[in-house]
């Protein structure tokens, strides 16, 4: 694969040298950098466990999400517009989320800087083997999407068309590139070191989030027939959104009725990625790498966070009212200040907050029932037990970290039982993740529904906790951030999300039956509590015998 | 940008290997990150190998090794694939490379691990691979932080007797670190830096005249004006036992 990469790069060795690149240089580096890529999963920080050909696994799951896609909203003639609008969306998003995401961590490789500076090597071989390397992992990802479309087109219009579609492609991602390349540039301006990774980091969580929104969305738009009618018509605004650029002039050309209008998107689609290429050649990509080399000279400037004193006094008291035992509460403190800082952990957790109200939005878009007449159902139930889902998200990450080897002071201190320590730590991040959510959510649930359903609210929180201790003893007992995360776990997710997602329905299904048999819930909640505490002391109990060892 | 270094002004004869020491935060990895061409951006002049460093980079990085602290290297890859990659950059064949490569990573006891990917390796593994790949291309002039970290005993001695005769043939070897011992040992001359500013350059002997030390770690203490050592560590005591 990477030697097939090389190849194809071949041709532009001129062009490249004509440049002023060493292209032997080039070639090295290149060939090194690529070969890397290829034996671990980008986006994945495991560095033990590599992988044979992570090139080829990605081009095979972005072909099928093309596929998807394609499957999705490709309507032939009739919504060639449509289609293509969203389609190069797509691959803008998909780029953008890509350079931003996964390939921060091959922009920001500060080993670069030790391994690469004290060799003779132009700064402008290494500028462009840092631009190529970012256009053959983007054009990996827009062309292995674009297989099946590029099919479709094929069959519908003619190898021609086909072709012509495969030009755009390639020019959105150039002009992606331009983009991200402009983002990150201003955000390097304005701010440094530790401050970017942290918006990085938030930029990814929202990513995440606006796709599996869009995941959602997706199939509903499909079938808005006026939505898909509305796209005929050609809007002034319309210049300035990238992707209108490729579809305003695919569509023209395929379909008949190329005009003075067709003639001027064409226009943009063809010059704006050679000016945004040009120019991140040559301004951009300079500065980009001045930048980059004093990324890793750390923060010497004010910007060290410390921990907030007002905070730390209302964490305290939250850790008392939490906690049973003093080792408990030092465990709360210690894991609620963690939590809070940890990048790894919010990426592995804060998109799935906001998942939960993607799921609750979803649930009240697609229902029939209008808003007035909601109070009428029993739909709160949705409300009360959708956001358990970041619960059991926070049941799984809590033992996750890159930092996984400090955790080895719990394997030293003398605390009589290991339970207090997981115990504590469960309780900080429920306390500090889940809790405000399920406030927020319920909130909205008592002004629909009014205060009738209080109890209702009551009961379905700590029936939540209670199968939250159950999903906590079930699985071995880990200390908090002790784990290293790997590929392999992934695999055991999707039976742990299944599990998951039957125990949320489980909960709601009871609840909805003892309103069915109209058993007054204040009947059950002793019972509830009863069993919660027994779990809760069971897990605060936890002897050393049953903990993994780990490192 | 924080000023690290003061006026520093040293000249080095070929042949010689400087011990470059200092108490943390002094300084040291900048000067050889400058003098490596890794830091561009300083004021003041700088000659390596006869180049001047701002002017003409490139002739510096040609005639130079660096060996730096933190085992930095591209761990996916396995040495020999690291080394081809080096050995590369700085023009020279494959085939010598790989000659080259396995006959020092034999003599370095790394053989069976040459086609290994380098992330399940060791801190003194990894070590082993840096100093390789910062001495196969034969340069006149080696730049080393730190190098014998995490490296057993037996390896050690090997590095220091390689750099004594490397030495020996007229190469420059510039070796930063805080392992007094060693420096004491090796180097023709000590340099030490604190705060950014020479305190002292010379050999032991010269360093050590009429003060009352039997080493170097002594002598530095001395030279950095921290020798209340005893006083402190009886602080440490009591503060403990409280």
């Amino acid at each position: 694969m990477v030697k097939f990469i090389l190849i194809l790069i071949r041709p532009f060795r001129k062009l490249l040298e004509w440049a002023g690149v060493n292209y032997q240089q080039f070639e090295v580096i290149l060939g090194a950098k690529l070969t890397m890529d290829n034996r671990k999963m980008l986006g994945n920080s495991s560095q033990k466990k590599t992988l044979k050909n992570a090139m080829l696994t990605q081009v095979i799951i972005y072909t099928g999400i093309g596929g998807y896609l394609t499957g999705l909203l490709y309507k032939g003639d009739g919504a060639l517009f449509f289609f293509s609008t969203l389609f190069f969306s797509f691959i803008v998003i998909m780029v953008v989320m890509g350079l931003i995401s996964e390939f921060h961590t091959i922009l920001f490789d500060t080993r670069d800087n030790s391994i690469l500076l004290p060799r003779p090597i132009t700064p402008r071989t290494l500028l462009f083997v840092r631009v190529m390397h970012i256009m053959v992992y983007l054009m990996l990802i827009s062309l292995s999407l674009s297989i099946i479309p590029l099919l479709a087109f094929a069959i519908t219009y003619g190898v021609p068309a086909m072709l012509l579609l495969l030009a755009d492609v390639i020019l959105i991602t150039v002009f992606s590139v331009f983009l991200t390349n402009i983002i990150y540039l201003l955000l390097m301006k304005f701010i440094t070191g530790e401050r970017l990774k942290d918006i990085i980091v938030y930029s990814q969580i929202l990513l995440t989030i606006i796709f599996m929104g869009a995941y959602q969305f997706m199939p509903r738009l499909a079938e808005n027939q006026a939505l898909i009618t509305g796209f005929n018509q050609l809007h002034w605004w319309m210049y300035l959104v990238p992707p209108f650029w490729m579809s305003a002039s695919i569509t023209p050309i395929l379909n008949g009725g190329f005009n003075l209008q067709a003639a001027g998107f064409l226009f943009l689609s063809v010059a704006m990625p050679l000016l945004g290429l040009w120019l991140v050649s040559s301004v951009l990509a300079r500065n980009f790498n001045q930048n980059l080399s004093t990324l890793d000279q750390g923060d010497t400037k004010s910007e060290k966070k410390k921990g907030k004193a007002e905070t730390s006094s209302v964490v305290d008291f939250l850790s008392r009212i939490c906690s049973y035992t003093i080792e408990e509460s030092i465990s709360f403190r210690t894991i609620w200040s963690i939590s809070n800082r940890d990048r790894k952990f919010k990426q592995a957790v804060y998109p799935g907050l906001g998942y939960v109200f993607i799921m609750i939005i979803m649930a009240f878009v697609n229902s029939k029932t209008p808003l007035s007449e909601i109070g009428l159902t029993k739909k709160f139930l949705i409300l009360i037990y959708a956001p358990s889902f970041i619960l059991y998200i926070l049941v799984y990450s809590i033992r996750f970290s890159d930092n996984f080897k400090a955790s080895w002071i719990y394997q030293t201190i003398p605390v009589q039982r290991p339970g207090y320590i997981i115990s504590g730590a469960f309780k900080a991040i429920a306390v500090q993740l889940f809790l405000p959510v399920f406030m927020i959510v319920n909130t909205a649930t008592l002004y629909f529904w009014g205060f009738g359903v209080l109890v209702d609210v009551v009961y379905g929180f700590f029936a939540i906790m209670m199968m939250t201790y159950v999903m906590l003893l079930i699985q071995t007992p880990a200390f908090p951030f002790s784990d290293e995360r790997s590929a392999e776990q992934s695999g055991r997710n999707v039976l742990k999300a299944f599990l998951m997602f039957f125990a949320i329905g489980t909960l709601g299904g009871i609840h909805f039956l003892l309103i069915y048999l109209k058993i007054n819930l204040l009947f059950v909640l002793p019972v509830i509590l009863l069993v919660l505490f027994l779990l809760s002391r069971k897990y605060r109990l936890t002897p050393w015998r049953k903990m993994i060892k780990v490192n | 940008m924080k000023q690290v270094l003061h006026n520093i002004s040293l000249s080095v004869l070929p042949g010689q290997i400087i011990g470059y020491i200092g108490p943390n935060g002094a300084g040291k990895s900048t000067t050889v990150k400058i003098l490596s061409g890794i830091i561009s951006d300083f004021e003041g002049e700088a000659q390596v190998a006869g180049y001047d460093i701002r002017k003409e980079p490139l002739k510096v990085k040609e005639h130079i090794g660096y060996i730096p602290e933190n085992a930095s290297l591209y761990e996916t890859l396995s040495p020999m694939e690291f080394l081809q990659f080096v050995g590369q950059l700085h023009g020279m064949d494959l085939a010598r490379i790989e000659d080259k490569a396995s006959k020092l990573l034999g003599l370095f006891d790394l053989k069976n691990n040459a086609h290994d990917r380098m992330n399940t390796f060791s801190k003194g593994m990894k070590q082993k691979v840096l100093i390789i790949s910062g001495i196969i291309h034969n340069p006149e002039v080696i730049f080393m932080d730190e190098p014998l970290d995490g490296l057993d005993a037996n390896s050690v001695i090997v590095v220091k007797e390689i750099l004594m005769q490397l030495a020996r043939e007229g190469k420059t070897i510039f070796y930063s670190s805080h392992i007094m011992d060693v420096v004491e040992k090796i180097s023709d001359r000590i340099i030490l830096i604190n705060q950014g500013i020479v305190i002292a350059d010379g050999t032991y002997a010269e360093l050590s005249q009429g003060k009352e030390v039997n080493s170097l770690e002594q002598l530095f203490t001395v030279l950095t004006g921290k020798s209340d050592h005893s006083q402190r560590a009886g602080d440490i005591i009591d503060i403990l036992e409280q």
